[in-house]
């Protein structure tokens, strides 16, 4: 098997008295789209400024090619293409100023390809950047990502701004595309339908702390979720091994339970706590996110954070 | 008038740390300033006091403590379109809320340099022309803001008309000591005229109209072939015409605009231009740029337009595929490049407007010239050293900004001339040079001080991988026996050599110049490492 394109021990990050990032630790095979999910402020856009060298590890460490982005910025930076979730390209150039410019810094630079991407995403190069809407600056910022060809694309949030249509037809294609080439792609997005559709794995990252990491069927398959019925006041089943998450169910003693482990051993333990279980079924991406980033079990689900972290 | 409350509140809110900085700037300057022009005999006063100086002020503040530009009321928030109140209201509240401000300012540094430098300006005219000039500047910068190569021009006439009716109050050593009937319809007439404007154009701006031809700014807009194909080809270039095009071009037509400024405030008290009226003004117009530092530092730190939010490095930029040694020398060198445009049209606007003015008998330059060529080699030196000495200054500033921190900047740039304010200002109160007492450790401090910060950094910066080992010391032993040769060749280092009583004065005055040539690396050092500073928080 191949080094990782990107891997990451044990990193940890404070700002102030918050934490931003805590022992986090990830790996990124080459080939792979690894689809980065999370509430806001969980620590997305901080990973992935470690990832570029921006910020300095306080504790870990981060290796990009085998690299460290802060000791060699130049040969991690020359092989990745970013686009960032801010509005930072400069306002008074023209879009063909832009292109101007950054390709003295990438010997690879494509202009066909350049051109083609301008043609496919409308751009007007005569226009100036502090003139483009939020789409049409993200579609600049992509060419330019993606002018060199770049190994290892990194996208933080680039849907935010891009209109359904575009999203769907111009970004997934590129990053099929990019991924069909050998390339490795990571991005972040608060998008749970669009990580779905174009993530081989998925890393999930709440508080600071990756609490999934996992192929995207992988996931769906260690995930799940009962509709239980109990009689009386309800049995504590937040506190049930595996259990992440239960909610009110439609009718009254029902409810429904998001799980994770082996089903039978989970709904044994739910059997245990004096309900029983009226239905079993797969869970969608949806639920074990919104499971995961629910604080009001942030105690209970810490315990399998360690564990289920790659 | 609930709606005009909120306004000046959140005016307020943005307004009071430019409001307090100008004011203290403005006190530091003027007691700069009287310190400097004192012993000249200099009285022209309150117009070039407060046209350059809080021109500078302004600049420094602003650009350097990337306020956001409302703190000024310069340039109209597009957000308060949203409000649903009238434009003539909207206009108005940032048209009086600028004037209280710069009021404020004005009669804060006034009312200081009357009390500490007993000085007798005034303050009714004064701040009635500031008034003018504020309102003229807002009602330009809302109707141009987006096309910028548009406010000088506009400024042009305005500016014109302003100077024909307060030319005759400049005649005089204090610019409206007398204020007449006259005078206050004369201003209160262009201020109404000015505020007008203001409103006009933020109404024609809310409607999507404009005060420029449509088809002019269209036509600009309209793609097609590059009219710049050429490719930049090396990294280097790339960054040179980035920073170029962003500070550079603004920072030269700057200096060229405060060179004029200053000229025509050097002609106004006079009846006529002459060479000793315009000698006179370059030799406190060189104060001033001593006193423009800040400025510089503000431009370099933050772009002019204040639309950075990573000063000194955007993400952008930092995002290069270009090691941190690299980019900072390619900045530095930018931003020398700058700097070096600027001293530039300095130079040659000072020689050309001497060759213009011209001196009857004699020309004002001819004494430095026969100077010169009567000790060829030591003006030969000293022209090195004194093009050292803007490699040093420039490059130290850059370090400064380069490390992104407004407050290293803010302490690096500003303590100096705090402290040096702070000594004219105790002198003044308690009668004490301060400057003298220090001048003796000072001066025995300067070399070793210099050399040993330069020898560390050095040392710091190839540990850290930043710098290569074996041509910084060979450069180290050259730039020493630059320094050394230069010291030998200068009379005056060597009387004050010798007749120093202090042994340690004595070798300091020695090794002054080999250690100042020496720390012409020293930007060379600290450029990257504040760099990696900024770039790897």
């Amino acid at each position: 098997m191949s080094d990782p394109v990107i891997e990451i021990r044990e990193l940890s990050r404070r700002f102030g008295s918050s934490i931003a990032l805590d022992h986090i630790d990830l790996c990124v095979a080459e080939g792979t789209v690894l689809g980065l999910i999370g509430p806001n402020g969980a620590g997305k856009t901080t990973l992935i400024k470690h990832i570029l060298g921006l910020l300095r590890s306080e504790q870990g460490s981060t290796r990009v090619f085998g690299l460290d982005p802060v000791a060699d910025p130049e040969g991690v930076l020359s092989r990745i293409g970013y686009v960032s979730e801010e509005r930072d390209l400069p306002g008074w150039m023209r879009i063909r100023d832009l292109y101007r410019y950054t390709r003295a810094f990438f010997p690879n630079w494509d202009d066909a390809l350049v051109t083609e991407l301008t043609e496919r995403f409308q751009l007007d190069v005569g226009q100036k950047v502090k003139t483009l809407s939020r789409g049409q600056h993200v579609r600049t910022a992509l060419v330019l990502a993606l002018a060199h060809r770049p190994p290892l694309l990194v996208l933080d949030e680039p849907s935010s701004g891009l209109d359904p249509v575009v999203r769907r037809d111009v970004l997934e294609s590129i990053v099929h595309t990019t991924a069909q080439s050998g390339s490795t792609v990571l991005f972040s997005s608060h998008l749970l339908d669009e990580v779905e559709r174009l993530s081989d794995r998925l890393a999930m990252i709440v508080d600071g702390r990756i609490v999934v990491h996992d192929e995207l069927d992988g996931i769906r398959q260690r995930h799940w979720c009962f509709a239980v019925h109990y009689d009386g006041p309800g049995a504590p089943l937040a506190n049930v091994d595996g259990v992440l998450k239960s909610k009110p169910g439609l009718s009254p003693g029902e409810c429904e339970v998001i799980g994770e482990g082996d089903p039978e051993e989970l709904a044994r333990a739910l059997t245990a706590q004096g309900v029983s279980v009226l239905e079993r079924r797969p869970t969608t991406l949806d639920e074990v996110f919104l499971a995961r980033i629910d604080p009001a079990h942030s105690t209970q689900t810490a315990a399998h954070r360690t564990d289920h972290a790659t | 008038m609930k709606a005009e409350r909120a306004l000046y509140w959140e005016y307020a809110r943005l307004a009071w740390p430019v409001v307090m900085g100008l004011s203290i700037a403005g006190c530091a300057l003027a007691g700069l300033y009287r310190a400097a022009l004192e012993p000249l005999g200099e009285r022209r006063d309150t117009l070039a006091f407060v046209a350059v100086l809080s021109t500078l002020a302004l600049v420094s503040v602003l650009a350097m403590l990337n306020v956001r530009a409302e703190g000024l009321a310069l340039g109209f928030e597009r957000r308060l379109y949203r409000l649903p109140l009238p434009s003539w209201r909207l206009a108005l509240a940032r048209q009086i809320s600028g004037l209280i401000a710069t009021s404020a300012i004005l009669l804060v540094v006034t009312l200081c340099s009357r009390l500490l430098y007993g000085v007798d300006w005034p303050i009714v005219g004064p701040v009635l022309l500031t008034a003018v000039i504020l309102a003229w500047a807002q009602a330009i910068s809302w109707s141009y803001a987006d096309v910028p190569f548009l406010i000088a021009p506009a400024c042009a006439p305005v500016a014109v008309s302003l100077f024909w009716l307060t030319r005759p109050h400049l005649r005089a050593a204090n610019p409206y000591e007398s204020f007449a009937l006259t005078d206050a319809l004369a201003l209160g007439g262009f201020l109404g005229l000015g505020t007008v404007a203001g409103v006009l154009a933020v109404g024609l701006d809310r409607a999507g109209k404009r005060l420029i031809p449509g088809a002019f700014l269209s036509r600009r807009r309209q793609p097609g072939p590059s009219r710049r194909q050429q490719p930049l080809v090396t990294p280097r270039a790339a960054v040179l015409w980035r920073e170029w095009m962003e500070k550079g071009r603004l920072l030269t037509a700057w200096t060229a605009l405060a060179i004029l400024l200053n000229l025509a405030m050097s002609g106004a008290g006079s009846p006529s231009f002459s060479a000793d009226r315009l000698l006179s003004g370059l030799i406190s117009w060189s104060g001033f740029m001593l006193l423009a530092g800040p400025a510089i530092a503000g431009f370099l730190h933050a772009r002019f337009d204040l639309e950075t939010r990573d000063p000194g490095i955007d993400r952008l930029r930092a995002t290069l595929p270009l090691t941190n040694q690299r980019l900072a020398w390619d900045l530095l060198i930018a931003i020398q490049r700058t700097l070096g445009a600027s001293w530039v049209v300095l130079v040659l606007s000072t020689g050309g407007a001497l060759l213009l003015v011209g001196s009857g008998s004699r020309a004002p330059w001819m004494p430095i010239l026969e100077a010169a060529t009567s000790r060829p080699a030591a003006a030969g030196l000293a022209a090195v050293l004194a093009l050292l000495w803007f490699w040093v200054i420039g490059g130290l500033v850059a370090a400064l900004v380069l490390t992104g921190r407004t407050w290293v900047v803010g302490v690096g740039v500003f303590l100096p001339y705090g402290l040096l304010g702070l000594a004219f200002v105790t002198q003044r109160i308690t009668g004490r040079d301060l400057l003298q007492d220090v001048a003796v450790p000072a001066a025995i401090s300067i070399a070793p001080t210099l050399l040993g910060a330069t020898l560390v950094g050095c040392f710091v910066a190839i540990r850290r991988q930043l710098l290569r080992p074996a041509p910084t010391v060979l450069s180290l032993l050259g730039l020493a026996m630059l320094g050394g040769l230069a010291a030998w060749q200068n009379p005056w280092i060597a009387r004050l050599a010798t007749t120093q009583s202090t042994d340690a004065l004595e070798l300091s005055v020695l090794l002054l110049l080999p250690a100042f040539a020496c720390s012409a690396l020293l930007p060379v050092a600290l450029a990257p490492m504040a760099l990696a500073w900024n770039r790897h928080r």
